[in-house]
C-alpha cells in the first residue's frame, strides 16, 4: 500500500469515525430518522391518560397534529384514510394496544394480517430476513401508535408516540412535532402556526 | 403594510408586505407604536446565526396599541396601550406556571428544528431565526401576538412609550442577570458589556442593592452613560493590561461577587485570543467570540455567580476547569419577560428606573435600514435605534 492509499484510508477512517459518533450523540435523529424502522418520541404531557388517548382516537384531531404531512380522514367502519402531502393513500384501521392505540395498515379486506414471525434468525434458512429483530413484521403492519403511562408526580401522561416511515419521511421529528403540537392543543386549546405569514416572499404574499 | 425584511446576509430593506390577522383564538394584533433594534439582531443579519428565510419580517423589542382581539382573549381590548415581551408564552405549560416562560413549551412552531440542538426547545420568539419559531417580527405597522392575555402588558399613565418600550426585552433581560446574581448588601456586581442589556443589568443590580457596581466595555460613551444615568464605576478594557486584575484590585483582592456578561458571541477582546476567535469564527470553525464570557468566569470571585445574558452558539475554550475550581454557580437563559414587566413598570412609574436613555436615535420605519447601519457599526453614539412605523 502506498502513501497515497494509505491517506486515503486514515481519511476513510476518519469520515467514518466521525459519522459514527455523531449517529452515537444524536439517537433518534440520525440513528432512528435515517433507519427503515419506526420513528419514535416520548413527551410528557400533562393530562389525564383518557384525554390524550381520546384526542389520539379522533381523526380531526389527528389530521390537525399532522398538518403539512398528510390529512385524515375516518370512513365507515371506522376506517382512517391518509392522503399524504408527498402523494398517495394509506388505509388503517384503530386497535386498541396496552396502555394506548395503534392504527394497523389495511386493505379491502381489512386490516392486514403481520406474516409469521421470525423468532430467530438463525432458525430462517431461506435468506432475506437475516438481523430483523423479534417482532419487527409485525410492527411494519402500524403506521402509528401510541402507548401511555403515568408521569411521576403530577406531570400527567408520559406519551410516546410511533410513526411508520411513510409518515414521517422527508419530515424531520414527525413524532416530536405531533406529540408537542398535541400538548400545545390540550394545554391551551391552539396549536401554534405562524400560517399565512407576513413575508417578502411569493408564496407569502 | 409596510415591514422591514431580511433578504440575506447583510442585505435588508423595507418592502410592503400582508398584514397579520388573527390565526388562532387567543391571538392580538397590535398596532406597532415602536419597535426597537437589538444586539442580538446582529447575529443573523451578519451570517452567524442561520434559521433567516429571504423576506422574513424581524424584529422583537416592541410596543403598540392593540388593534384587534381573537374570540378567546379576555383581559385585553381594542385601543389598549401594550408592551410585549419578546418571548412567547402560553401561560398553561410546565415553563410558563413556574415563570420560566422563555422556555415555553407550546409557543413555538418550529420546535423540531430546534430540538437536535437543544434536545428541549425553547419557546416561539417574534422576528428571529426560524428555530426559534418563525414568527413575524415587530418592525412592521402591526404585529401578531399569540396568548394576548398573558403576553400583553398596559402600560400605566405616566410611563411614556419611549419608557415602556425597553420593557419588552432589554430591561428585562437585564434584571434577569441582576436577579440570578442573588445580591446582597455590600455585593460588588461587574457587568461586561455597556449596551442597552449590560446598562440595565447595572441599574437592575442597583436597584436590588449591590453596593458597587462596575461596567466593562470600550466605548467612550456607552461608559459615559454607565456613570452618569446608572451611577456605575467603569473600566474601559482597552485601556488596561488585564481586566481580571483591574477588577481583583478594585475588590481588596476578592474579585466581584457576581459578573454579567451581557455581550455576546460577537464579543470583542485584545490581543492574540481575539484575532484567533476572529480567524476561527470567520473560518465558520466556530460559532462565537467568547472573550467577554471567559473573563467573566476568570473574573469572578470563588464562589460567586456568572450570570450569562449575551446570545451565544456553541462557544469553544469554556473554561470549565475555572469554574469547577472556584467553585462558581453559572446562571443563564433568555429573558422570562412576563415575570418581571409589570414590576419594571412600576419601577419606571415611581422614578426608580430610567430607561428612555437607551432611545439615542429615533426615526420612521421607513428608515430603518439606515438605523441598523448607524446601530451596528455604533455611529454617532447609536446605543439603540427606534423605529415609529
Amino acid at each position: 500500500m502506498d502513501v497515497t492509499q494509505k491517506a486515503r484510508e486514515k481519511a476513510r477512517e476518519a469520515v467514518a469515525s466521525a459519522v459514527g459518533a455523531a449517529a452515537r450523540v444524536l439517537p433518534g435523529h440520525l440513528g432512528q430518522q435515517g433507519g427503515g424502522g419506526p420513528a419514535r418520541q416520548t413527551l410528557t404531557i400533562a393530562r389525564p391518560a383518557a384525554e390524550v388517548l381520546a384526542a389520539w382516537g379522533d381523526a380531526a384531531v389527528v389530521s390537525r397534529l399532522l398538518g403539512e404531512v398528510a390529512s385524515v380522514r375516518q370512513g365507515p367502519g371506522g376506517r382512517w384514510t391518509f392522503t399524504l402531502a408527498s402523494g398517495g393513500e394509506l388505509a388503517a384501521e384503530p386497535a386498541e394496544v396496552d396502555g394506548g392505540m395503534e392504527l394497523r395498515r389495511a386493505d379491502a379486506d381489512g386490516p392486514r394480517e403481520p406474516q409469521e414471525d421470525v423468532r430467530d434468525s438463525e432458525d430462517d434458512t431461506e435468506g432475506g430476513r437475516t438481523g430483523e429483530q423479534p417482532g419487527q413484521r409485525e410492527d411494519e403492519e402500524v403506521l402509528l401508535r401510541v402507548t401511555t403511562r403515568p408521569a411521576p408526580g403530577d406531570l400527567g401522561t408520559e406519551v410516546t408516540c410511533e410513526v411508520a416511515r411513510e409518515l414521517s419521511a422527508g419530515v424531520g421529528g414527525v413524532p416530536f412535532t405531533l406529540l408537542y403540537r398535541l400538548r400545545a392543543l390540550l394545554l391551551t386549546g391552539e396549536v401554534p402556526t405562524i400560517e399565512p405569514q407576513p413575508a417578502a416572499r411569493e408564496e407569502d404574499r | 403594510m409596510r415591514a422591514l425584511v431580511w433578504n440575506g446576509v447583510n442585505d435588508l430593506a423595507v418592502e410592503t408586505v400582508r398584514d397579520p390577522g388573527i390565526l388562532n383564538p387567543h391571538d392580538v394584533v397590535l398596532d406597532v407604536t415602536l419597535t426597537v433594534t437589538c444586539g442580538s439582531d446582529l447575529h443573523f443579519i451578519d451570517g452567524y446565526l442561520p434559521g433567516m428565510r429571504a423576506g422574513d419580517v424581524f424584529g422583537h423589542e416592541f410596543m403598540g396599541v392593540v388593534a384587534e382581539v381573537g374570540p378567546e382573549v379576555r383581559r385585553l381590548a381594542v385601543g389598549d396601550r401594550v408592551v410585549v415581551p419578546s418571548f412567547i408564552g402560553c401561560g398553561e405549560c410546565f415553563y410558563c406556571t413556574r415563570d420560566m416562560w422563555s422556555l415555553c413549551d407550546t409557543t413555538n412552531p418550529n420546535a423540531a428544528l430546534q430540538q437536535p440542538v437543544l434536545g428541549y426547545p425553547s419557546g416561539g420568539i417574534y422576528g428571529y431565526t426560524h428555530p426559534f419559531g418563525g414568527y413575524a417580527g415587530s418592525h412592521a405597522e402591526f404585529v401578531r401576538v399569540p396568548f394576548g392575555d398573558v403576553n400583553c402588558f398596559p402600560v400605566p399613565e405616566g410611563v411614556s412609550d419611549v419608557q415602556a418600550l425597553f420593557t419588552s426585552d432589554a430591561v428585562p433581560t437585564g434584571y434577569t442577570g441582576a436577579d440570578y446574581c442573588d445580591i446582597t448588601p455590600g455585593d460588588t456586581v461587574a457587568v461586561f458589556g455597556a449596551g442597552a442589556v449590560g446598562l440595565m443589568a447595572a441599574a437592575s443590580a442597583k436597584l436590588l442593592g449591590a453596593e458597587r457596581v462596575i461596567v466593562v466595555d470600550r466605548l467612550p460613551e456607552r461608559l459615559e452613560l454607565a456613570r452618569t444615568r446608572v451611577g456605575a464605576e467603569t473600566v474601559d478594557y482597552s485601556e488596561v493590561d488585564s481586566v481580571q486584575e483591574v477588577l481583583r484590585e478594585a475588590t481588596g483582592g476578592r474579585g466581584p461577587d457576581a459578573v454579567i456578561e451581557a455581550v455576546g458571541m460577537e464579543g470583542h477582546g485584545t490581543g492574540v485570543q481575539e484575532a484567533y476567535d476572529r480567524a476561527k469564527q470567520a473560518l465558520r470553525l466556530e460559532t462565537d467570540r467568547a472573550t467577554p464570557l471567559r473573563e467573566a468566569v476568570l473574573a469572578c470571585r470563588k464562589g460567586g455567580v456568572v450570570a450569562v445574558l449575551g446570545v451565544y452558539g456553541l462557544t469553544d475554550k469554556f473554561p470549565m476547569g475555572v469554574v469547577l475550581n472556584k467553585g462558581l454557580t453559572i446562571r443563564a437563559s433568555q429573558q422570562h419577560g412576563q415575570r418581571y414587566v409589570p414590576r419594571l413598570l412600576r419601577h419606571i412609574a415611581d422614578g426608580e428606573l430610567d430607561t428612555s436613555f437607551l432611545a439615542t436615535h429615533e426615526m420612521p420605519l421607513e428608515d430603518s435600514v439606515r438605523g441598523y447601519e448607524m446601530f451596528k457599526e455604533k455611529q454617532d453614539g447609536c446605543l439603540r435605534a427606534v423605529f415609529r412605523p
